[in-house]
């Protein structure tokens, strides 16, 4: 189908009785837009999906690499104390319960490493015996519900604790890197206890770039905080065991959460990833919003190009719409305007052949009863004029001159009627020529006028031959006519430029008129003569007029009683070539 | 008239002025004495084709010359003209339309028909008179008909 064909279809649906089809044309328009909304929604939601998973890798990225750190730092914890557990003349010294000696030995650790707060040594079953930085009433005491002991006498490997409230004051949050001090032979004499303080685990995770209030969390094996730039690390010991992100990261390696904010109404982007042996977590949050502040920018600038793009689209379906409709409704009018013209056409034909067969009839029957009258008068007059005296004769003639006058009267009608049907049959005509040829033949029927007539050149024009031939006749008849009491007759037919438009004219020095009846000159019948002095029916320039108002000019007269006359007319724009 | 007397002319006229304006100006011009006046077309046909007569003439007389007038009772001139023309039996008959109408059309379709002259009627009868005058003269004494 080919794009007109489906605009008609289209026009056919939105246009009915000449009327905008309201729920069409939004249908249609809708239809029109759809394939846009449905591309933008799309490439939409694909841009968001991705932004959203780049945000979320972005921010698991950073939750594995604090995860791997984590896992570092713990392994060199565990080292150490390995190291330190494993030196031949501190076993010893335990394996001989030598314990002050034994921790004398490792006095310098804490101090040469500030993040150590205490280090102690304890019996297999869990009771401490010597410590560094040595506080007062702990000796002695039994710890092994410490989750430290649990951890290291299970299968007396290292093991980190979890983090648990200092025994001594201040509480501050600790935990505990716990390994196992054992002899030659392999049995277990002591525990090595580090106790760390938390802060350690929070200094390094400060300095991970999350992003705008973005900071990271480390939990325990048990979900509590072991870190947290929020909490103070000596204050109440915080579980996140609660917490699906906590929960989830020992079974799950890592994942992605968003929840509300434990302590606030903000909805938290949570990010975790596993620490694998120790069993701790990294979490990293961060609010949603500042999370996919980037991903929303970009949404936001998609969303206005996609605005600009649907407003366009709009502005584009609303102007095919409104061009198919005002079309089709142009057409519909159009058909209308054709229809009219058609039924008028038909009209006016109509009255045309009325005109005709009424003239017909004119022509024929009217002239019947005068030509009667004309031949039994002149019968009459020839071949019985003994019989009647000299004023008979005399009323007979009048008749008969009547009943021809009325001949004429009636021809001249049938003439002027017969010109308005006829149908214009314009062509190129040579207006010198035929103002010539006219006025050689009126001429001859002159006799024995003086006559001084000129005719100048004058442009051609497209226009009907025969009716232009006409008017020149009856123009030129009437100057003949009217001059014939001048000794010599000048008659003139020339033109001039009035105003860039081309004005035929025809000038006489004949009796004129009085130029308050000129408003009767063109009228039928209209004679501003009388008929003794010169003959005539009052056609001649109706005629005259008719022709030219025919062409699209305009005829006008002017004239001096007794003097002459001079008429004037034009053949309308683009009629007259100009040489 | 007699019926050895064949009708030299034929005048279709359905106006009773007009039929006797024309025999006064025929028989003062001496064309003829031997005419039929018929009063419409049909009588016309009838005369000419032979049927059954009103007139009570011979079947199938064919005179010298046909008048026709255009607007006549029943069928028209034209129609009458059209089967005259149309018959190779009556085609070489010289026909005369002799009407009142100017009308273009009128002309243009009697020549079509093949008709030999064309005569408006004038109102003026010395102009009428004139005119059969001269017509009589041609068809009847200049022109040489075919011999049948």
């Amino acid at each position: 189908m080919t794009f007109r064909a489906v605009s008609d279809q289209l026009a056919n649906l939105l246009v009915k009785d000449n009327k905008k089809n309201w729920p069409a044309i939004t249908g249609v328009f809708l239809l029109i837009l759809s394939p846009v909304i449905f591309l933008a929604a799309l490439t939409y939601f694909r841009t968001r999906q991705e932004s959203t998973n780049f945000a979320l890798s972005q921010r698991q990225a950073i939750a594995y690499l604090a995860a791997t750190t984590l896992k570092e730092k713990l392994d060199r914890l565990t080292d150490i104390s390995v190291s330190l557990a494993s030196r031949v003349r501190f076993r010893q010294l335990v394996s001989e319960r030598k314990w002050d000696e034994a921790v004398a030995i490792l006095e310098s650790v804490p101090k040469d490493f500030p993040f150590f707060d205490r280090l102690f040594l304890s019996g297999p079953d869990g009771t401490l015996w010597a410590d560094t930085p040595a506080l007062p009433n702990v000796r002695g005491k039994n710890f092994a519900s410490r989750d430290w002991y649990r951890g290291v006498s299970q299968n007396w490997k290292p093991y980190v604790s979890e983090v648990y409230k200092r025994a001594a004051e201040p509480r501050y949050n600790v935990f505990a890197v716990a390994a196992p001090i054992k002899a030659e032979d392999g049995s277990v004499r002591g525990i090595l206890v580090l106790q760390l303080k938390v802060d350690f685990l929070l200094q390094w995770t400060k300095d991970i770039e999350v992003g705008p209030n973005g900071f990271v969390v480390i939990v325990d094996r048990g979900g509590k905080i072991a870190a947290h730039p929020k909490f103070a690390s000596q204050g109440e010991l915080v579980t996140y065991s609660k917490i699906p992100a906590v929960q989830k990261s020992p079974r799950e390696d890592n994942g992605a959460l968003r929840l509300s904010n434990v302590f606030g109404r903000k909805k938290e982007l949570v990010t975790y990833q596993s620490v694998p042996v120790y069993g701790w977590g990294a979490i990293v949050e961060q609010p949603v919003s500042d999370a996919f502040a980037a991903r929303d920018e970009n949404l936001k600038r998609l969303l206005t190009a996609y605005a600009l793009v649907g407003l366009i689209s709009c502005a584009l379906a609303y102007l095919i719409l409104r061009f198919i409709t005002d079309r089709r409704q142009a057409e519909n009018e159009i058909g209308n305007l054709n229809k009219n013209l058609a039924e008028r056409s038909l009209e006016v034909e109509a009255a045309n052949k009325e005109l005709e067969a009424f003239s017909y009839s004119v022509s024929h029957d009217l002239r019947a009863p005068l030509r009667a009258v004309d031949g039994f008068s002149r019968i009459l007059l020839e071949e019985h004029a003994s019989q009647l005296s000299e004023e008979a004769q005399g009323f007979l003639s009048r008749v008969r001159d009547n009943a021809v006058n009325m001949g004429q009267l009636i021809d001249d009608l049938l003439a002027f009627s017969r010109l308005s049907r006829q149908p214009l049959k314009k062509q190129n005509v040579v207006t010198t020529d035929l103002a010539r040829q006219v006025l050689d033949e009126l001429k001859q029927e002159q006799n024995g006028r003086r006559v001084d007539a000129s005719v100048s050149d004058l442009p051609q024009c497209h226009g009907d031959p025969k009716l232009l031939k006409q008017v020149f006749v009856n123009l030129l008849s009437n100057a003949f006519k009217y001059t014939r009491k001048r000794e010599v007759a000048h008659i003139e037919v020339g033109c001039e430029k009035i105003n860039g438009e081309t004005v035929y004219f025809v000038k006489d020095n004949g009796a004129g008129f009085n130029m308050k009846y000129a408003n009767k000159l063109f009228g039928v019948f209209q004679r501003l003569h009388r008929s003794e002095e010169y003959e005539g029916t009052g056609v001649g320039l109706a005629i005259v007029q008719r022709v030219v108002h025919r062409h699209g000019g305009r005829i006008w007269a002017e004239a001096v009683v007794d003097k002459g006359a001079s008429f004037y007319f034009t053949l309308g724009e683009g009629n007259t070539h100009d040489r | 008239m007699t019926d050895n007397e064949a009708v030299e002319i034929l005048l279709v006229e359905d106006n009773p002025n007009d039929v006797e304006l024309a025999l006064h100006a025929l028989k003062k011009n001496k064309v003829s004495n031997r005419i039929q006046v018929v009063r419409d077309g049909e009588e016309a046909l009838d005369f000419i084709f032979g049927k059954d007569t009103s007139s009570g003439g011979p079947s199938e007389q064919r005179p010298k010359m046909v008048l026709l007038d255009l607007k006549l009772p029943k069928v028209d001139g034209l129609e009458v003209l059209r089967r005259l023309k149309g018959d190779p039996a009556t085609r070489s008959i010289p026909v005369i339309i002799l009407t009142s109408s100017r009308e273009e059309q009128d002309i243009v379709k009697s020549y079509d028909l093949g008709v030999n002259s064309y005569i408006v009627k004038p109102v003026d009868f010395q102009q009428f008179n004139e005119a059969i005058r001269q017509l009589g003269l041609y068809w009847m004494v200049v022109n040489q008909a075919p011999i049948h």
